[in-house]
Formats: C-alpha cells, sequence, structure tokens
C-alpha cells in the first residue's frame, strides 16, 4: 500500500520535472528541474528495493553530473539571451508521441512472466560478488573507459597555449 | 545474544509510550517525532556551536569572547558562562530583519539554495548513532546514505551564487563547487577502509565491527583518519579551506547577497555539517559510542545507552574543537594549492590506506590478532609508509614569481 | 498493486520526454540535459526488470549505465566548452558545419 502510494508520488514528482526540463526556456531552471528528477529517480528505485542504486543515483547523478551541467551552462550562457523559437517542433511532438505509443502498445499487449517466490533486497554483496565473479572483465573495461574520458575531457577543454588557427 | 544494537530511537519511544499507556502510536506518529526532536537538536546544538567557536577564537587570540548577554551573575562567575546567549540574541536579531530579495536575482534559486542545505543537513542526520540502539533510522547504506546526501550542498552553493547575479557570488559558488567535488573524492575512498574492515555499510556495524577487532579503526587506518578529517574541513568550507567564503577577498562569497533569517540558515546549515563530519568520523573512526576498555553490555540498559551518548558526543565535541582549533591557527589555503593537495596528494594516500586496510583485514581472517596485535602491525606498516614517502617528490605548483 | 508494466509505462513516458527534448533543444547543454532523461528511463525499466526477475543482472548493468553516462557528459561538456571558445556560440543549427 505504501509502495503504491509512494509510486504515484515519486512518478508524478518524475514526470512534472522532466516536462519542466524540456520545455522550460531558461536553461537554469531546466537544470534544476533535472536534479529534481534525479532524486525522484533514486526515490524510485529505492521503491523497488534496491537503496544502494539510489545512493549512487544522488551521488553521481544528482550531485556531479547536474553540477557539470550546470557548469558548462554558467560558462557558455552569455549569447543565449535571445528568445529561441522552437525548433521542429512538429517532428518533436510527431517521434515522441510515435515512440510513445509504440512502446506503451508494446507493455500493454506483452504477456509478463515474473518469477515467483520471495522478492530479493539487493544489497552491496550481491553485487560485489557478481562484480568479482560474473562481470569481472566489464568492470575493467568501465573503469579504463572513465581513465579514458578523463583524460580526453582534460584535454579537449584546456586552453591552447599557442592558440589555434 | 540480544541484538539491541539494531533497534532504532523510535522504537524506544513507542516500546516506551506503549508500555505507560498501553496504546500502541501509528509509524508515522513516530516518524514526525523522531523529525522534531534532529530539528530540534540540529538548531540547539548550532546555537551552542557558535557559541563556542567565538570563545574558542577569543582564547586563541588572548580575548575574553562575547561576555555582555546573559544574567551578570554569568558574567562574574568565569568566563566561560558570560556570553552563553549571544547567539540567542544574534539569532532574534536576524528573524526581525528584512528578508531582501534584490530585483534582478533569478526568485526560486535564490529561495530555494537555503531550504536545500538544511534539508540536506537534516536528512544526513538520520543515520547517526548517537547511542546504542539510538539512530533514527540505523539504514543498511548509512555511510553512502551521509556522503550522498551531503553531495548535495555542492548544488545549493551554485544555485546561492548563480543567482544573486553579482560578480562575487558567482565566483565564490564556482570555486567552491570545484573545492567541494574535488573534496569527495579522497573523503569517500578514506572511508572505504572502514568500510571494507567492518564488512557493511551500515553505521551501527560500523562500531559493532570495531568491537570485534578490538581496537578502533583510527588505528588501521591512521592515513584514511587524517585524510578524512582534512578532506572533510574542505568540504563545509571551513578555514583553512574558505575560499568561498573568503571574508578579506570576496565580502561574503556566494552568501553576499542574502540577508536576514536566509542568511541564518547558510551559517546554521555550516555548523551543523560541521557537526555532522565531525559525528560521522567519531563513528567509523573513533568508535562511536563504545567506552574505551569496557565491554558492551548484552542486555539494553538505560544507564548504558545514557553513558555512550555521552561518550559520543564527548569524541565529537573534541573533533569540533580541533576544527576550531585549526580555523584560528592556519592561513587561508591558495586555491591551485587546494587543487594539488586534493588531487596528488590526499587521493593517492587514500588509495594506500586502502591497501593497508586490506591488509590488516586479512590478517585478522587468517592469523586471528586481538585488538593489541592489530595495534602492532597498524603502526609497524604505518612507520613503513612514513618511510616510504620520503623517497616520493611530487612537484609542487610554482609561485608566480617563478613563472615569469 | 504496483506491478511491472507500471515501471515499463514511466520509462516509456520519460524516454518519449527525452526523445522530445533532444529532437527539439537548440542549445547543446539542453540536448546533454534530454539524453540524461534517456540514459534514467532506461535504468528504471532495468531496475524494473532486475526486481521482478528476481535477478542481479538489472542492478550491475544499471551502475555500468551510470557510469558510462558520467563519462559521456564529461567529454560532451569538454566539447561544448571546446566549440563555444572556437565559435563563441553553441547553437546547435549554426554549428552544423565542421569547417573551422
Amino acid at each position: 500500500m505504501s509502495e503504491a502510494i509512494a509510486f504515484y508520488l515519486l512518478s508524478a514528482m518524475v514526470l512534472t520535472s522532466a516536462w519542466s526540463v524540456v520545455r522550460n526556456e531558461n536553461l537554469f531552471h531546466a537544470g534544476l528541474s533535472l536534479i529534481v528528477c534525479f532524486v525522484g529517480v533514486a526515490g524510485i528505485y529505492v521503491n523497488l528495493d534496491a537503496p544502494f542504486l539510489g545512493a549512487m543515483q544522488v551521488l553521481i547523478y544528482a550531485g556531479a553530473i547536474a553540477v557539470l551541467l550546470l557548469f558548462g551552462f554558467m560558462l557558455t550562457h552569455d549569447l543565449m539571451k535571445v528568445k529561441q523559437e522552437r525548433n521542429q517542433h512538429a517532428a518533436g511532438i510527431f517521434g515522441a508521441l510515435l515512440m510513445a505509443s509504440l512502446l506503451i502498445g508494446v507493455i500493454l499487449n506483452a504477456q509478463w512472466f515474473p518469477a515467483s517466490g520471495q522478492l530479493v533486497k539487493f544489497g552491496v554483496e550481491s553485487l560485489a560478488s557478481r562484480y568479482m565473479k560474473q562481470d569481472l572483465v566489464s568492470f575493467e573495461v568501465v573503469a579504463v573507459l572513465l581513465l579514458a574520458s578523463l583524460i580526453g575531457a582534460v584535454v579537449i577543454a584546456r586552453k591552447e597555449e599557442g592558440g589555434r588557427e | 545474544m540480544f541484538d539491541w544494537v539494531q533497534l532504532s530511537g523510535g522504537d524506544h519511544i513507542l516500546d516506551f509510550v506503549t508500555r505507560s499507556t498501553g496504546y500502541q502510536l501509528p509509524g508515522i506518529v513516530i516518524m514526525l517525532v523522531m523529525l522534531a526532536l534532529i530539528l530540534g537538536f540540529i538548531c540547539v546544538s548550532s546555537l551552542v556551536l557558535i557559541w563556542a567557536e567565538r570563545k574558542v577564537a577569543a582564547r586563541i587570540q588572548n580575548r575574553v569572547g562575547p561576555m555582555m548577554t546573559g544574567p551578570r551573575k554569568w558574567a562574574e562567575f568565569s568566563m566561560w558562562t558570560g556570553g552563553l546567549l549571544q547567539t540567542a540574541a544574534d539569532a532574534i536579531k536576524l528573524l526581525l530583519k528584512e528578508l531582501i530579495i534584490p530585483s534582478k536575482t533569478d526568485a526560486v534559486p535564490f529561495i530555494a539554495a537555503p531550504i536545500l542545505i538544511v534539508t540536506v543537513c537534516v536528512t544526513a542526520f538520520v543515520v547517526i548513532p548517537f547511542a546504542p540502539s539510538f539512530s533514527v533510522s540505523d539504514l543498511n547504506i548509512g555511510v553512502v546514505h551521509v556522503v550522498a546526501i551531503s553531495s548535495l550542498t555542492v548544488l545549493s552553493i551554485v544555485m546561492a551564487g548563480w543567482s544573486s547575479n553579482s560578480k562575487y557570488s558567482l565566483l565564490g559558488g564556482l570555486r567552491s563547487a570545484a573545492q567541494m567535488l574535488s573534496y569527495e573524492i579522497p573523503l569517500i575512498f578514506a572511508l572505504l577502509g572502514p568500510i571494507l574492515l567492518a564488512g557493511g555499510l551500515s553505521m551501527q556495524k560500523m562500531v559493532l565491527a570495531q568491537r570485534e577487532y578490538g581496537c578502533w579503526f583510527a588505528l588501521p587506518s591512521l592515513l584514511g583518519f587524517l585524510i578524512y578529517y582534512v578532506a572533510s574541513i574542505a568540504e563545509v568550507n571551513r578555514p583553512p579551506f574558505d575560499i568561498p567564503e573568503a571574508e578579506s577577498e570576496l565580502v561574503a562569497g556566494y552568501v553576499s547577497e542574502y540577508s536576514g533569517m536566509m542568511f541564518a540558515m547558510f551559517f546554521l546549515a555550516e555548523f551543523a555539517n560541521m557537526f555532522l563530519v565531525c559525528s560521522v568520523a567519531a563513528t567509523v573512526f573513533l568508535g562511536g559510542w563504545m567506552v574505551p576498555f569496557m565491554a558492551v553490555p548484552d542486555q539494553p540498559t538505560a544507564g548504558y545507552i545514557v553513558l555512550g551518548a555521552l561518550v559520543f558526543f564527548a569524541k565529537t565535541s573534541f573533533l569540533v574543537f580541533i576544527m576550531m582549533w585549526i580555523r584560528w591557527t592556519f592561513p587561508r589555503v591558495r586555491p591551485d594549492h587546494l587543487m594539488n593537495l586534493g588531487w596528488k596528494y590526499l587521493f593517492p594516500l587514500s588509495l594506500l590506506n586502502l591497501v593497508i586496510c586490506a591488509g590488516v583485514a586479512v590478517l585478522k581472517d587468517v592469523y586471528h590478532l586481538n585488538g593489541w596485535g592489530i595495534s602492532a602491525v597498524s603502526v609497524v606498516s604505518l612507520l613503513l609508509v612514513v618511510l616510504l614517502l620520503q623517497l616520493v617528490r611530487i612537484p609542487r605548483p610554482t609561485s608566480f614569481l617563478e613563472q615569469a | 498493486m504496483i506491478g511491472l508494466s507500471h515501471y515499463l509505462i514511466l520509462s516509456a513516458l520519460l524516454f518519449s520526454l527525452g526523445l522530445y527534448g533532444v529532437l527539439t533543444r537548440r542549445n547543446a547543454i539542453g540536448v546533454l540535459m534530454a539524453v540524461e532523461l534517456m540514459f534514467n528511463s532506461v535504468n528504471i525499466n532495468l531496475m524494473a526488470f532486475s526486481h521482478y526477475m528476481m535477478d542481479t543482472a538489472g542492478l550491475a548493468f544499471c551502475i555500468f549505465v551510470i557510469t558510462v553516462a558520467a563519462a559521456e557528459v564529461t567529454v560532451g561538456v569538454a566539447l561544448v566548452l571546446s566549440v563555444y571558445r572556437n565559435r563563441n556560440l553553441i547553437d546547435l543549427d549554426q554549428v552544423a558545419e565542421l569547417k573551422g
């Protein structure tokens, strides 16, 4: 019962803030709505019995990625004071509606076979044993990916000494 | 043995009410009562900490501090009882001031920033174990919960800096965000050592694991303790890492445009955050509510709970006092020195700390050392680390004179 | 009660909103924000299946998705800054040519 109330409240929070992210003219407000959306999604993870993932979502998405996006906006905002008209509005609405109807059609008409038995609580131990035993290679590859993106971002974004042509 | 450390504070209140009146309170009432308790505790402790900061600052600077508020007898009795009501007087003054919202500011983030920072602080207090079986809710992701929720204070500062629409605030906000994001990494990695030793994330389990090991986690992971302490000073924006609020440089940094109670919210949140990080350090590294050289009894007794709470407050207050001492002793750190310290010194040392803790955990599991054995092994390994560090030279940032 | 399809419909709606944002936004940072919405919808989908099929595969993959999203936003914002520095604007219609 409380799970249902939490689900409806959290999904309302997620969907309204997502609407504000894609429709708000002021990009700073869009970034703040994105943070609200992330916190709502973290609540949905907690609702799905994965509190560790919820904490990771808040830490990484709301605490770092959203701040990075806000930084990106603050450093490049000077010229966007002009009110921008909507770009390819009709194509956007058509594409989104088509995708939504396709997906919801599939979801409602498919036969889902959930597993039966006790619902499992996902703890850190099960995740850790999975990473160290089954998904070890992907774990290491993701670590290398993070290193590459860190170095790449520093190289791309730093000021060139001699300037470039 | 009865597992009474896994109870929460709400269970005790429920038990007490049920025994005295026979009426079963619904869960939501317990939640609201615990929330009110936390809010009251934060406000009172912030008031006391602000007064203590002013007194400690005064004594370090060889003067007396606030003495004029409160009854005359308090001032006449001792220097340490004079002016106890000073913070209350300041709070009343700030309450009565007008809340000025400048017209060019963005109103939504401007008002949301102080609200967010206090909300974040209150939410993070939920898992702190004040006494045996007395945390508000002992989540099984305790440590990660505190770190994750505390990472939202960066957002509040960015919002405050941006929405104030003034150069000084924006500079202060951006610098503060960069500093806090950089120092979250050594903070989390320093906590990984005790997490590995305890085998779990829950805060009460950390305290119990220190009982199993027989020694505080500050010994095997002394590097981690020091790194966590330094990183948390940077996280709370305390001097010597207070570039965002550098009082002599940026007027007041990101809070320049705030007045009245909104300013008081930032101030309150800073001191409450300081208490929060010191209490996490006391729990994870210094043994929490465990009394040194005294065994935890099997059955919950009210006397042991009260004693545990007092010991917890003593340890936390000691760490807070050292933070205040550091504030008035060291000069401010230059921003590039700050980044240098965080990335090039603290982060590799925290990885080294993780290796040492892993070694200690293996030794305990394989050879079943007791507390004294672990302490001896830790001291030896730390001496080896100190010797090793003499061989490593990290290039330091040049001063402006050398670059010319 | 709340079944699997509730979470899947939420994920589908969030994905469509993100898609609308990607197709409509002119500012590059706005597009990155909409892409983050799509990542989150995929994560909700994975976690819902992981919960109802009682398998930790979804949880493990979710953490990979979060990590990859972080890497992508890092490089994306760095690219946007670099383009802004060189061309002085980030309107996606006007930076459509590779000629520098």
